[in-house]
């Protein structure tokens, strides 16, 4: 594969050809005041504010303009175009080589961390090594593809024997096992951003680490407050430098209270990764409708079960559970925020399936009782008892409410455990665990079905694969099907989701939209809701 | 009307005092004496004798005269028993279980929840008189099961309080030396930390991971989390009203005659005792009940989706500018539930304890 091949490809699949959700908006820098400050109301806490171990949304919005990788995702763009990849510290998108097993980076000269470090090629090569050290959540992204990630991460290697790199030249050369075609995509994730080398290897969760982007930490209170200000050494032509000078984010679990914050104008941006309470949002409508859309975004909402044991080792255990759900009743709980669905790839992504597919019941009707009440007969699994996991936060506590109440109509005896949403993930994730079946959303990292469907692989680790589905099949397809640019590839991609439908692998319930909710102190028409970052903090400005 | 501290102590009913104001009182011209020794009774002449009233007959007498307290004690009751009603209320009037979910229906040709997740409000029909929550539970079927769940958590942990603060209080003040050695400062030490942030923290860490064979989502657990944290407040004044009761005259009696310890502090000190912990009954009470409110509240209480009054008002905040009757009616029971223990509290106080009418009345 060459490297304009995949350049294209990675256009192509940037522009989300196929998508029904959105067309791309650049944002206007018209009324946009440079300097000041801005507070972004959160419900949840990111994780970490290491992106060397955080994968969450919350952190992505803030250390993804601390920590600026070799590639990123285009910003100031709305809609699918925001996934177009650009060159960031690489003068342009790699070359490819050795049968697309091979990728080529040259890092820019005359870079410099916020503290004046210079940075060089190796850099990026501490950056990967830290992450399978931490562990990052998805360091099963480099560990699974790039030879030698994995024994280095196990203790057995130095280093990484498939990524070398030379300072002198700027040159950071990646080999992969076999091609793969997300790889790219991985590279333009803030988690591969270079780091100084006397970085820790170890979760910096109050400090973040020294950065590269357009802003660096001034201050983090974990779980608490997240404060970014200006770095004044950053210097890469073609990227946003920012509008404010200070953004501070603001967690408050009561979301209703940072929604009316911001429409009392007392916080400035509804972070997009929480719900607006149905409560508040026809007095958003109507008072104001000015600075208020909901946007579709590529995400997907599920229950995992965990298919190893009783009772969701059980095919019709799981149908029955698949024909029981009522789509339409989980996007009320919503505030009507979801496009019900029981497919895992999003309506933007190449290899999204129409929802009229959907073998248990019709995800704009009523649930299939009847055929739930069968399967769960056949099943043999009645009286089995289950935990069911889920976040404290709105909507995912009412979700959890719904989806126990579903199981004990089937039979189950069903009991909640209701988890912080700060660690919701990482408890469920914890390989000691092993939960019986819960709530998990994904929202798109990169424009690739691989993204998605990587939620449910063989060897996704237990921080993404929380069910621990492990299918041969389902294993090979994906194998075969990453390699391949996801446009000449849709309809398999769209085979393998209904395959797991029909699995019953996992309970998709729909794709949400995500609230563009401002204070009218702020330039509604200059931010900008990305796909990649949801609030792209480049973007947000006071009014002039 | 003010609510006794449950850090004070009830004086003894059965003191000089108490007697004149009691006999004044009560106009039966009988005096009750200070403690009443309960061995070696000694022959009294015939003659001599007058007819008793016993002290807990006498205050029984005074409360029944304090119609505000027995007004709101037929309050606690009709709450207790609209509560009690409430299986009989979800099978044969709203037909619908505490936790079973219409998301997606209707009822009078309206949505009960709206498309845009609005739940509908009060109907004052037999479906969904007070309304539904987010997730198209009927809440007034949930109410009287949330009710329920917080009195049952509210009994048994004030039964882990009078079992237990007795116990501890009378170990620590009638042995005194090691075991009050062990046990005081063990009470200090629970009594040191604010009841709400030690229960949730208790609360957060054993709903998650239960206590033993108990699961995490039992109702014991908030039940004995907060029968713990308040065992202090009784076993504190116990231990106290022990230690002045071992130094009576029939107590000494009673080792003379060569009684063990413990039948000593059961049938001569416990009695004695016994008014203290009476007051403290439906203090402990309200008090159980506001901070398994709390906890619910929280998150550290009782767990979803069962309901109680607590987790009612908590589920219920997000919608207070659209449905304020989510939070507002379950914390109107509660009000009104706590209220009712409390003024029947301070009437059984007065009750047994006249000087503080004498001392208000001056």
């Amino acid at each position: 594969m060459s490297f304009v091949a995949l350049a294209s490809i990675v256009a192509i699949a940037a522009c989300g050809s196929s998508s029904t959700s959105s067309s791309s908006t650049t944002s206007s820098s018209a009324g946009a005041k440079q300097g000041g400050t801005i507070t972004i109301a959160s419900g949840t806490a990111p994780l970490s504010a290491d992106q060397g171990l955080d994968f969450t949304t919350q952190g992505n919005e803030l250390y993804s303009v601390v920590n600026m990788p070799l590639l990123t995702f285009v910003r100031g763009v709305e809609g699918t175009g925001g996934s177009k990849i650009i060159p960031a510290l690489a003068t342009s998108l790699p070359t490819v080589s050795n049968g697309g097993k091979t990728y080529t980076f040259h890092l820019r000269s005359g870079l410099h961390y916020s503290n004046g470090q210079p940075i060089k090629a190796s850099d990026v090569l501490v950056a990967l090594e830290r992450d399978l050290k931490i562990p990052w959540q998805s360091a099963s992204f480099i560990s699974a593809y790039i030879p030698g990630a994995m024994a280095y991460a196990n203790g057995k290697a130095k280093t990484i024997s498939g990524v070398t790199t030379n300072d002198a030249t700027g040159t950071i050369t990646v080999n992969l096992v076999h091609p793969f075609a997300p790889i790219v995509d991985i590279f333009a994730l803030p988690g591969t951003a270079p780091v100084p080398p006397s970085t820790p290897a170890k979760n910096l969760a109050s400090t973040g680490t020294i950065g590269d982007g357009p802003y660096m930490w001034s201050s983090i209170t974990a779980e608490h407050q997240y404060t970014l200000v200006k770095n004044p050494k950053f210097d890469v032509p073609g990227l946003p430098r920012g509008y404010a000078d200070k953004i501070v984010y603001n967690v408050n679990s009561n979301v209703l209270a940072n929604a009316q914050a911001v429409l009392n104008n007392s916080a400035d941006v509804f972070d997009p990764g929480d719900t607006i309470p149905a409560s508040v949002l026809q007095q958003i409508k109507s008072q104001a409708s000015a600075r208020y859309q909901a946007q579709p975004l590529n995400s997907s909402w599920y229950f995992w079960f965990a298919t190893y044991k009783k009772p969701f080792s059980n095919l019709y255990a799981r149908q029955a559970v698949l024909a029981a759900l009522d789509d339409r009743a989980l996007s009320r709980v919503d505030s009507g925020f979801q496009t019900p669905d029981c497919h895992l790839i999003p309506f933007g992504i190449i290899g999204h399936s129409n929802p009229s597919n959907c073998p248990f019941h019709n995800p704009n009707g009523p649930a299939n009782l009847t055929l739930a009440k069968q399967l769960m007969a056949k099943s043999g699994m009645a009286g089995t008892a289950v935990t069911v996991y889920g976040e404290e936060r709105s909507p995912r506590k009412q979700y959890l409410d719904y989806f126990t109440s579903v199981l004990n109509s089937l039979g189950f005896k069903a009991t909640e455990k209701v988890v912080n949403s700060s660690v919701y993930f990482t408890t469920i994730g914890a390989p000691s665990l092993k939960p019986d079946v819960g709530f998990g959303d994904w929202n798109q990292d990169f424009p690739n079905p691989w993204d998605f469907m990587e939620l449910f692989a063989g060897d996704a680790g237990s921080s993404l694969n929380y069910g621990y589905v492990n299918d041969p099949y389902y294993n090979a397809q994906l194998v075969k099907l990453y390699q391949q640019t996801p446009a000449s590839v849709a309809s398999q991609w769209a085979a393998l989701d209904q395959y797991a439908v029909n699995k019953g692998y996992y309970a998709a319930f729909g794709h949400e939209a995500k609230p563009k909710f401002y204070s009218n102190r702020l330039s509604y028409k200059t931010g900008t809701l990305s796909v990649e970052y949801l609030t792209d903090v480049t973007s947000l400005a006071l009014k002039k | 009307m003010s609510e006794a501290s449950p850090r004070s102590q009830p004086a003894d009913p059965r003191s000089p005092a108490d007697a004149t104001a009691g006999d004044v009182g009560d106009g039966g011209g009988v005096a009750v004496g200070p403690e009443k020794p309960t061995t070696a009774p000694v022959a009294e002449p015939a003659a001599a004798r007058t007819v008793g009233v016993g002290p807990y007959r006498l205050a029984l007498r005074r409360l029944r005269r304090n119609k505000v307290a027995l007004g709101f004690l037929g309050l606690f009751v009709g709450l207790v028993v609209l509560c009690l009603l409430a299986p009989i209320y979800s099978s044969d009037v709203a037909h619908m279980g505490p936790n079973a979910e219409n998301i997606t229906g209707t009822v009078g040709g309206k949505d009960i929840v709206s498309p845009d997740g609005v739940p509908i409000g009060p109907t004052f029909t037999r479906h969904y008189f007070f309304g539904a929550d987010t997730n198209g539970r009927d809440l007034a079927v949930r109410l009287l099961y949330g009710g329920r769940t917080s009195l049952e958590i509210g009994g048994i942990a004030t039964a882990v309080i009078i079992v237990f603060g007795t116990l501890v209080g009378l170990l620590a003040g009638y042995s005194r030396g090691l075991i009050d050695a062990v046990l005081r400062p063990l009470m200090e030490l629970i009594w040191s930390f604010p009841p709400v942030l030690l229960g949730v923290a208790v609360g957060t860490a054993l709903a998650f991971g239960g206590l033993g064979p108990i699961k995490g989502n039992s109702l014991l657990i908030p039940s004995f989390i907060i029968g713990v944290i308040y065992i202090p407040y009784l076993g504190k004044p116990i231990r106290g009203e022990v230690l002045r009761l071992r130094e009576q005259d029939f107590v000494d009696a009673a080792r003379v005659q060569g009684m063990s310890p413990w039948r000593i502090m059961l049938s001569e000190v416990l009695p004695n005792a016994a008014s203290t912990i009476i007051v403290f009954i439906p203090l402990m009470l309200a008090n159980a009940i506001l901070l398994e409110a709390y906890l619910s509240f929280l998150g550290a209480g009782v767990q979803a989706p069962n309901a109680s009054w607590g987790t009612l008002i908590s589920d219920g905040l997000n919608y207070i500018s659209t449905t304020p009757t989510l939070s507002l009616i379950p914390g109107a029971m509660l009000v009104l539930t706590v209220l009712s223990i409390n003024v029947f509290g301070d009437g059984v106080r007065d009750a047994l304890d006249p000087r503080v009418q004498v001392r208000i009345k001056t």
